[in-house]
């Protein structure tokens, strides 16, 4: 099957192009892209070329992919824009058309294949152009297949390339390997997308996932809004390999999600630094925001608890002792004061959410920790999952480090996800927070990053450079897009590609899992037949309950105990 | 049997000049002639006729003639005072029993016979439309009009006229470059 433009003739060679071409290269440069001209024979109507379409052009030395970036309606008589031919007469303008004015068709090549030599060797990023005259067709499904793999446990389906029903596939090894990000504005499938990604990690097997799921729709179920039903969440498509935490138990009852644990939080375990980043959120003044670490100083780990133990006056003094500014502390007070609305924060230190966590994912489980009505707080967003991550963090650090000292395997693989993450990772504050560190270094720690948001343009620059893939759909606000393409080879040239991507179910893939940029279609998720297809075909290790180091009589005792404990 | 409707009184690589047999008996304007054995391919580009001695010009004879008619019947001697010639660009040859949209290797002797192209021959003639190239680079002012003849007996000379034109005009377009309205122009009357 070919792309959406038609074209007739076949000759049956299995490496040459099967189609009639439908133009040839006139010009271009490696910066720009290549122009090719479409066939004056008008056998291709400008109309039914479309933006984003993955084409190739067959040089002399090498076979080039790549996809269609800009379409231009060009004449060699200027002439006619200021007096064209008569309207009436279509034979005229049939004449006209293809010859005279013509469609040209900016393509960027992404990748050459050599023609000569044994076909062993893969598509490489393209170091040349065609040469002049070279013709152009639209890919095949080989096309498709030679550049994105067949799919297998390490490349997943992610979705189709425009007006084709063949497969692009991910290269998940490479997708986990650095951070990465989806990014979309409100709408647009970003969720869909995340989800078939997530479960494309697992079936990968090669990490695990933590999903700080804001709006509880990873885990258990989720909303189809446009079509009005309920989807499925991970852990009714893979019950076996995903764990639900949830900070608001009574929400997942009543959502019907049997979440395996409640997550609990020690005001013990809040850090001066999870206060800082929610400064703006707080409206709190930076002299209140580091009153936190004097209050550090003064009380210890427990600070907190007792600082949101004194009443009135008693802030005023506390204020004078450390010698802070009253009204600032009693501004602290008063904003640290809401978090005694949630009930998932407890008094103490040693309740371990983390390290529970950090068990499901040793074990190579994925964990969502679904948020329920905290989800729509804010705060309590940002503070949770900073809070879990940056213990993650310290103990990813420690295994990774005992591994490098020979005293025990390397952890493994890890991908965290988050939503919002603009107001993570905002140039103002992303150098406090642990998802900034996550993204600029973590990679050799076996942790990445997804980031899921609707405006990238928050988004410190720094993090962006280090996502390796990038996963958009429509974006309308010039900020957002330029910050999704800052760094990428051709972004000018994408630019056009991403601002013409349909509001549903397209999006644009560049970067480290696939090997040259592609829009989309995005694969169906939410009906029986895509579950089906998701879950059937699956090759998915048997998983085992063992933990590093457990033998096979302690994974006994212990799966006895865990049952009836 | 074709018409033979005069001969060459002059020839050179590019284009011949014929005197016709009959006054006003040329052949109309872009009409493909077949001059000489093997024959030489021509079109017909200008028609004019005029005094056979040139020291004795033409002078008007009608002021009392109530018709053109008339003023021949009353100077029967015109018919041989006057002759109708024609310059025809030669497009194309018989070669090895193929034709070809080349310029003769030499031109056509001097009274080669002239006659007008059977439709058929016209039809497989045109089936290639190089040789309107030789229409075009004939120079102004009357190349248009010309080819505007040209692709109208060439195209009434087969059956699917109007497809004809339409590729005709295709390989026109490339031919000239940035000037639509001089296409426009010939397609246009082309189909008048």
């Amino acid at each position: 099957m070919t792309g959406g433009f038609s074209f007739h003739g076949a000759n049956g060679d299995g490496f040459l192009p099967r189609s009639a071409p439908f133009g040839m290269v006139v010009g271009g440069s490696l910066s720009d892209g290549v122009e090719i001209r479409l066939h004056p024979s008008g056998s291709t109507l400008i109309e039914d070329v479309k933006v984003g379409t993955f084409v190739t052009i067959q040089g002399k030395r090498y076979r080039f992919f790549g996809v269609i970036t800009d379409l231009e309606l060009s004449t060699s008589d200027s002439g006619i824009r200021h007096s064209p031919p008569e309207s009436d007469d279509p034979m005229l303008l049939e004449v006209l058309s293809g010859t005279m004015a013509y469609g040209v068709v900016s393509v960027m090549p992404s990748l050459a294949l050599p023609l000569a030599g044994d076909g062993g060797e893969g598509p490489a990023a393209a170091k040349t152009v065609p040469s002049h005259f070279s013709p152009s067709f639209p890919a095949t499904e080989d096309d498709v297949a030679s550049v994105f793999g067949r799919e297998d446990n390490q490349h997943f389906w992610i979705g189709s390339p425009l007006d084709m029903n063949t497969r692009v596939c991910l290269d998940l090894d490479n997708l986990v390997r650095r951070s990465f990000g989806v990014f979309g504005k409100s709408g647009t499938g970003k969720t869909f997308l995340t989800r078939l990604l997530l479960v494309g990690i697992l079936q990968g097997g090669t990490a695990s996932s933590l999903i700080f799921d804001m709006h509880s729709e990873y885990g258990w179920s989720g909303q189809d809004t446009d079509r009005n039903r309920h989807v499925k969440g991970l852990k009714q498509l893979f019950p076996s390999y995903v764990s639900t935490f949830t900070l608001d138990a009574e929400s997942s009852r009543r959502r019907g999600s049997s979440a395996d644990e409640v997550v609990s939080i020690g005001y013990g375990e809040i850090e001066p630094e999870d206060i800082e980043l929610l400064k703006d959120n707080l409206s709190l003044s930076d002299v209140a925001s580091v009153a936190c670490f004097n209050l550090q100083q003064r009380f210890g780990g427990n600070w907190m608890s007792e600082f949101l133990a004194r009443q009135g006056p008693e802030t005023g003094d506390l204020a004078d002792e450390l010698g802070v500014n009253r009204a600032a502390l009693g501004a602290l007070h008063n904003r640290l004061s809401r978090f005694r609305r949630y009930p998932f924060l407890e008094e103490g230190n040693r309740h371990n959410a983390a390290a529970r966590i950090i068990e499901h994912l040793e074990r190579g489980k994925h964990v969502v920790l679904e948020f329920g009505r905290y989800g729509r707080d804010l705060n309590a967003y940002i503070l949770v999952s900073n809070l879990l991550t940056r213990r993650i963090h310290e103990r990813y650090v420690e295994l990774k480090e005992e591994a490098e000292g020979g005293q025990g395997k390397d952890p493994r693989p890890l991908v965290i996800v988050i939503e919002e993450a603009h107001r993570f990772l905002n140039p103002a504050i992303s150098s406090q927070t642990t998802f900034a560190n996550i993204a600029r270094e973590l990679r050799k720690y076996n942790v990445t990053l997804m980031i899921i948001d609707q405006r990238p343009g928050g988004i410190d620059s720094e993090v962006m450079s280090q996502l390796g893939t990038r996963f958009t759909c429509a974006l309308d606000n010039e900020r957002d897009i330029d910050s999704v393409l800052a760094g990428a080879a051709g972004g000018r040239q994408l630019r056009v590609v991403l601002s013409r991507l349909e509001e549903k179910q397209q999006a644009l893939v560049f970067g480290h899992a696939v090997p040259m940029p592609v829009v989309i279609h995005t694969r169906e998720y939410g009906t029986p037949e895509s579950y089906a297809s998701l879950t059937g075909n699956v090759n998915l290790a048997p998983f085992e309950d063992t933990r590093p180091g457990e033998s096979d009589a302690e994974r006994l005792e212990r799966q006895i105990d865990e049952l009836f404990s | 049997m074709s018409q033979r409707v005069g001969e060459i009184i002059g020839a050179d690589s590019r284009a011949l000049t014929v005197q016709c047999y009959e006054l006003y008996g040329a052949p109309p304007l872009g009409t493909f002639l077949s001059v000489g054995d093997p024959p030489a391919i021509a079109v017909v580009q200008s028609i004019r006729t005029e005094p056979l001695d040139p020291s004795r010009p033409v002078i008007a004879r009608g002021r009392d003639a109530r018709t053109l008619e008339d003023i021949y019947r009353e100077n029967p001697q015109l018919e041989r005072l006057l002759t109708t010639r024609l310059e025809a660009l030669i497009v194309g040859h018989e070669s090895g029993g193929k034709l070809a949209q080349l310029l003769p290797p030499v031109p056509p002797p001097i009274h080669a016979f002239v006659t007008v192209c059977p439709r058929d021959l016209v039809a497989t003639f045109t089936e290639n439309l190089e040789f309107t190239r030789f229409l075009l680079n004939s120079g102004p002012p009357m190349a248009d009009e010309v080819m505007v003849a040209c692709l109208r007996e060439a195209s009434t000379s087969r059956e699917e006229g109007e497809a004809f034109l339409k590729r005709a005009g295709q390989i026109l377009s490339r031919e000239m470059v940035g000037d639509s309205a001089r296409l426009s122009s010939i397609l246009r009357r082309a189909r008048l």
